[in-house]
């Protein structure tokens, strides 16, 4: 018999969710940074994620009483973004990268792998809640995958510095089960985890020029501390622009024939030309460092090894426009290039080289370092100007364009990290050096400078090589790249990424990369990013990886992209499943029609040209599929198309 | 305003130059199809439903009509093949998530997916995939009392969340997720709070937002639509009363932009409800019911043996110029002086005629004037508080379209007809003289103003110089507005400012869609 005792359970405290007055001051900090309050939500919602895990209803509230922001749309701007975590996932959130080139190194048997090992499915979280399986769309790794982003959830374990995780790259069946042995004992730092200039090329190997710029750096040891970077001569090209006339750079600059490295290739110099000599509003730089063109590594390595060059970039170009405030937004899955650029920003304000008195010079300039969330879209330029002032990242409207009404209503100028790291070369070699500098005589005048191209598939040195624009195709594959993967034939190549139209082998034999040769070819140049595809390449695969990622990545705003990209990618899978029909191929280049220069931005056009290209140029392999069918077309499971996580 | 000249499918026209071109062409009869652009928000440009040809110098270009505003020399084709077809693909990406229920739908008949369909779709379907519908989902939700979402009929373009935005200065809807599987929401355990909710149903292109007074009630092409203003407010907002049989299924904002845009509040148009309910249709004395005609007279011996210095005229702010002026005249014939308005229950503010009463001589009523009055005639659906006032009241006769809250001890009651029941002016807040059209006959007898002192003055065998409403107006036109012989009709949509002249703005009633347009 036991005599009843008086138990008082513990009260349980419910924990008010709400930001703390660290949390507060914290975000008043970063307020003084931006001209409106609302540009603080992608920047809560990060706050709140770190310290609630999972942005739940709740906590949503909390962050939009912070901002402040009204609470729908802080729960629209945390469903857009991929990053945010709107359901609970474990202690280390496995994002497998399952984009074109992860896609042809055998990302899809990476997952396979991953499921048997964990015991669960994509989107699924282990019983012990450790582990959450899921897809991403690139994560610009392209040179050394297949990869898996793999998130930390800092409520539970936490990371030094401000990151949240890491890449994981070179992934094969040993690297997952030591990384899956080692995170089961949290044992995080301990997991060896290479990188490209580790594993498959050299610093040297990336410099393929005898005048190297955005590389010169690499491979010097700490090449992303201030000391050593203003030991190689840094930031002296800063001190020669601020005594030079502003208008003289922008001269210098446009003379230069220097064009935007971020895939449209427009005229730097005319692009800032575009902007106001006088203005009401404040003027700013944003720089683009949302690296999301799957393909495309390059700036990831900038950031990493060379962050003060891009910093010393930005100011000079403030310079140049009179502009005293420059936000360098960065895609929120770059963990170390991110903590880099930050922490260099630190380095340069605390030196004097950026906020008031830049250099001592009577020119005050700021640098913002902004982080993205999981979103392709806004490597568009307005996109990422709406994501910046804390909204979905919907592009906007053109008229008016940034250079008029941008970031905050201001005038802005809006450039790729790579076109601004070539600055401060013009600056000390003249605007004449870089219009002459080209690969040969035959190289179209209208592409001078030096390129970073990122090559990846099925090539046996895949990487980032800067080179003079102009080289002949075949000679940077061969020569530069080693060549096609195991001795294989060529079949087709993608030159500028996912979005550019694919070319075959035969297409390329004759063709130099700088913009007109590829543009006479029938493709574009876009960020530089090559992929490679040999001659036992599933082009109907391929095409329908690269419809997918559309899909996954159109913001939804306008009609055609929202509806058009799902439909392309949903007949596809039908195809691939044998439910083909013989009016599919047609129907598809409708859709690409009905898709192509009809939309807001360009992403429609870019889902587009590779339907239009893949199924033109190889409609034998799509109707050999459809012909193989022979049964009538039928529904797809949903579960069957694999959407991404 | 500088205006500009352009081509479009081959016919110039001039215009000014701030157009854009679906507002430009509609000059010409032309109408752009479109779906997210709406003239009294703000452009969006994400339905693509408006792409047109469009050379400004450089050649033909795939161009988006809302956000184009016209300039010089610009050639615009909006018929070609290349613009049908670019119509044809975005109605055909826009059915891939759009249920068939048209059978069931409310909006079926007045559905800017179903009407253009109709004139620029109709081709086969090419669809064999389930492409989206998963997660859609098809149960409706309710954002409010109000409004009902469907989001299945959902083609997310924007206006809901726009006007919520920009018109009610509230952001409680916005669209969630990205890409196809896209939808508008609210913040859980939110609901909508806005004045104008009604309004969501009607910019909505489509069945997604629906009102649930008005949802599977009838089919909206049966209802027949009068033209009339606001029977609850004195801002005078133009409205539609919908109606069928003699019932009010809607009201819906009619525009003018001098007033109201397109919008109206909803108190405004749920203001019909009481309109409609718990009337009064025979005249009675004491327990007696009577004929109109026999009724009239009963009054009109009262007034001739009054003390004519004690006659008291008392209207409600809800009855029209012409029952005001008519009642006044026949009261002034027996040599009544004394005329006061008082706050009808169906009113907030001044009411829908209180300024124009104001203009008339009708001043405030006061219990002194009660106590001093030897017979009261009073027209109208008072307050309770103004009905206990009446009690000590000797002689008092009442006209009124409700049953409840009646005067213990009346002499006589007549059946007074209601708001949509009879035509006649207002004046609103803004000294804006406007006309709102008999909607439908009351349902058994029951009398205007107009009608009473007409009866009045025959039985008194002395001549207003009207027998009608519509002559009723041009007699007070001249007396009280400075305006002689002016006729009803010449009101017109915009009405007349007492005060003032008309602005640009009210002027122009460009619009895009018919529906929202409408102006008669």
């Amino acid at each position: 018999m036991t005599t009843e005792t008086d138990q008082t359970t513990p009260a349980v405290v419910e924990e008010q969710i709400a930001f703390s007055a660290e949390m507060l001051a914290e975000l008043d900090e970063l307020a003084a940074r931006y001209p409106t309050r609302e540009a603080l939500l992608l920047p809560a919602l990060w706050m709140a994620q770190r310290r609630w895990g999972t942005l739940t209803d709740a906590v949503l509230q909390a962050v939009a009483d912070a901002v402040p922001v009204s609470p729908v749309r802080a729960k629209s701007v945390a469903d857009f973004y991929t990053m945010y975590n709107k359901r609970p996932v474990g202690r280390y959130h496995i994002q497998v990268c399952k984009s074109i080139s992860c896609h042809l190194a055998g990302a899809g048997d990476i997952i396979t792998l991953l499921e048997k090992k964990l015991g669960i499915s994509v989107g699924e979280t282990t019983p012990d809640g450790l582990f959450t399986l899921g897809m991403a769309e690139c994560l610009a790794a392209c040179g050394s995958c297949p990869m898996a982003l793999v998130s930390v959830d800092v409520t539970q374990r936490s990371l030094p510095g401000e990151e949240l995780g890491d890449y994981f790259e070179y992934l094969d069946e040993a690297a997952i089960d030591e990384m899956l042995k080692k995170l089961r004992r949290d044992a995080w730092e301990e997991v060896d985890r290479p990188r490209l200039f580790d594993r498959t090329q050299t610093y040297e190997s990336a410099r393929q020029t005898d005048r190297p710029n955005h590389t010169c750096n690499f491979g010097i040891p700490d090449s992303h501390m201030l000391e050593v970077f203003k030991a190689h001569g840094g930031y002296r090209m800063l001190e020669s622009a601020l005594q030079m006339a502003p208008d003289a750079l922008v001269d210098m600059v446009k003379q230069s024939g220097l064009r935007g490295r971020g895939g449209a290739g427009f005229s730097t110099g005319l692009k800032w030309g575009f902007l106001p000599k006088e203005s009401d509003k404040p003027r700013y730089l944003v720089v683009n460092a949302d690296e999301s063109e799957p393909g495309t590594f390059k700036d990831r390595y900038l950031l990493e090894l060379d962050p003060h060059r891009l910093i010393e970039g930005c100011l000079i170009t403030c310079w140049a426009n009179n502009i005293h405030d420059c936000y360098i937004y960065v895609r929120g899955e770059f963990n170390l290039p991110m903590t880099r650029i930050r922490e260099a920003v630190a380095e340069a304000e605390a030196a004097g080289i950026c906020g008031d008195k830049v250099m001592g010079a009577d020119f005050s300039c700021r640098v913002t370092v902004h982080s993205g969330a999981g979103a392709y879209i806004c490597g568009e330029e307005t996109g990422l100007l709406e994501s910046l002032e804390g909204k979905k990242g919907f592009p906007r409207l053109k008229p008016p364009f940034p250079a008029v009404v941008g970031a905050f209503g201001g005038p802005t100028i809006i450039n790729n990290v790579e076109t601004l790291t070539a600055v401060p070369w013009i600056v000390e070699n003249g605007a004449e050096a870089h219009a002459n500098l080209r690969y040969d005589e035959y190289t179209s005048a209208r592409s001078p400078g030096t390129k970073l191209f990122n090559i990846s598939g099925h090539v046996n040195r895949p990487g980032m090589y800067e080179v003079p624009l102009g080289i002949p195709f075949m000679e940077f594959l061969n020569d530069i790249a080693g060549g096609v993967r195991d001795g294989k034939k060529l079949k087709a190549v993608i030159p500028g990424g996912a979005s550019a139209k694919l070319l075959t082998a035969a297409e390329v034999q004759d063709m130099r990369l700088d913009f007109e040769s590829i543009a006479d070819a029938g493709s574009m140049l876009g960020s530089g990013a090559i992929i490679v595809m040999d001659e036992d390449t599933d082009i109907v695969k391929a095409l329908a990886n690269v419809t997918h990622f559309f899909a996954h990545e159109t913001c939804g705003q306008c009609t055609p992209c929202r509806e058009g990209c799902p439909w392309a990618a949903t007949i596809l899978d039908r195809i691939i499943a044998g439910k083909g029909i013989a009016s599919d191929l047609d129907l598809l280049l409708d859709i690409a029609d009905g898709m192509d220069g009809k939309t807001i931005c360009a992403l429609a056009t870019a889902a587009a040209w590779p339907l239009q290209s893949y199924i033109t140029k190889f409609r034998s392999e799509f109707e050999a599929y459809i012909e193989g069918a022979g049964g009538e077309a039928s529904t797809v499971d949903a579960a069957a198309v694999g959407a991404t996580t | 305003m500088p205006t500009v000249k352009i081509t479009v499918d081959d016919q110039e026209l001039e215009c000014d130059a701030s157009l854009n071109l679906i507002q430009a062409v509609a000059l010409l009869g032309i109408e752009i199809p479109h779906y997210c652009w709406h003239p009294d928000l703000q452009v969006s440009g994400n339905c693509r439903m408006c792409l047109v040809d469009v050379d400004a110098g450089r050649g033909p270009m795939p161009t988006i009509a809302c956000n184009e505003q016209v300039t010089e020399g610009m050639t615009v084709s909006t018929k070609n093949d290349n613009v049908l077809k670019m119509r044809e693909e975005v109605l055909e990406f826009l059915f891939l998530n759009h249920p068939l229920d048209c059978p069931i739908c409310d909006k079926a008949g007045e559905c800017l997916l179903q009407d253009y369909y109709q004139d620029h779709g109709l081709y086969e379907s090419r669809l064999t995939d389930d492409v989206g519908k998963l997660g859609k989902g098809v149960k409706a939700t309710n954002l409010s009392d109000l409004i009902v979402f469907d989001n299945e009929r959902c083609i997310l373009c924007d206006r809901c969340v726009r006007f919520c935005r920009e018109v009610e200065g509230k952001e409680e809807l916005y669209i969630g997720g990205r890409g196809s599987p896209s939808k508008v929401i609210m913040f859980p355990g939110q609901e909508l709070t806005g004045e104008y909710q009604l309004c969501l149903t009607d910019i909505c292109p489509v069945g997604a937002l629906t009102s649930s007074e008005f949802r599977f009630r009838k089919r909206v092409w049966f209802l027949e639509k009068t033209k009339s203003v606001c029977g609850l407010r004195d801002t005078g907002d133009n409205i539609l009363i919908e109606h069928r049989d003699g019932k009010i299924y809607r009201i819906m904002p009619r525009r003018h932009n001098g007033i109201n845009g397109v919008w109206v509040k909803d108190v405004s148009r749920l203001a019909c409800k009481d309109w409609q309910a718990d009337r009064f249709m025979s005249a009675i004395q004491g327990d007696i019911v009577m004929e109109n005609d026999e009724a009239v007279s009963v009054l009109a011996d009262a007034v001739r043996n009054a003390a004519a210095e004690r006659l008291l005229l008392v209207v409600d702010n809800r009855v029209t110029l012409e029952e005001a002026y008519a009642l006044k005249t026949v009261f002034e014939s027996a040599g009544g002086r004394r005329f006061a308005q008082s706050e009808s229950r169906f009113a907030i503010e001044r009411g829908p005629n209180g300024h124009g009463l104001d203009q008339f001589g009708f001043d405030p009523l006061t219990d002194d004037m009660l106590d001093a009055a030897g017979l009261v005639l009073a027209v109208g659906d008072f307050k309770e508080e103004q009905i206990k006032t009446f009690a000590g009241v000797d002689n008092l006769y009442l006209a009124t379209a409700h049953n409840s809250l009646m005067p213990s001890d009346c002499k006589l009651v007549l059946p007074l007809n209601e708001h949509m029941e009879r035509s006649g002016s207002f004046v609103n807040r803004q000294m804006r003289v406007q006309r709102a059209h008999k909607a439908f006959d009351a349902p058994l007898e029951n009398l205007s103003g107009v009608e009473i002192a007409v009866g009045i003055a025959e039985a008194l065998e002395t001549t207003l110089g009207f027998t009608t409403q519509k002559e009723a107006f041009t007699a007070l036109a001249g007396a009280h507005l400075d305006r002689p012989g002016m006729r009803w009709k010449e009101l017109g949509n915009l009405g007349l400012l007492l005060n003032g002249e008309p602005t640009e703005a009210e002027l122009s009633s460009i619009g895009g869609h018919a529906r929202l347009t409408w102006s008669g």
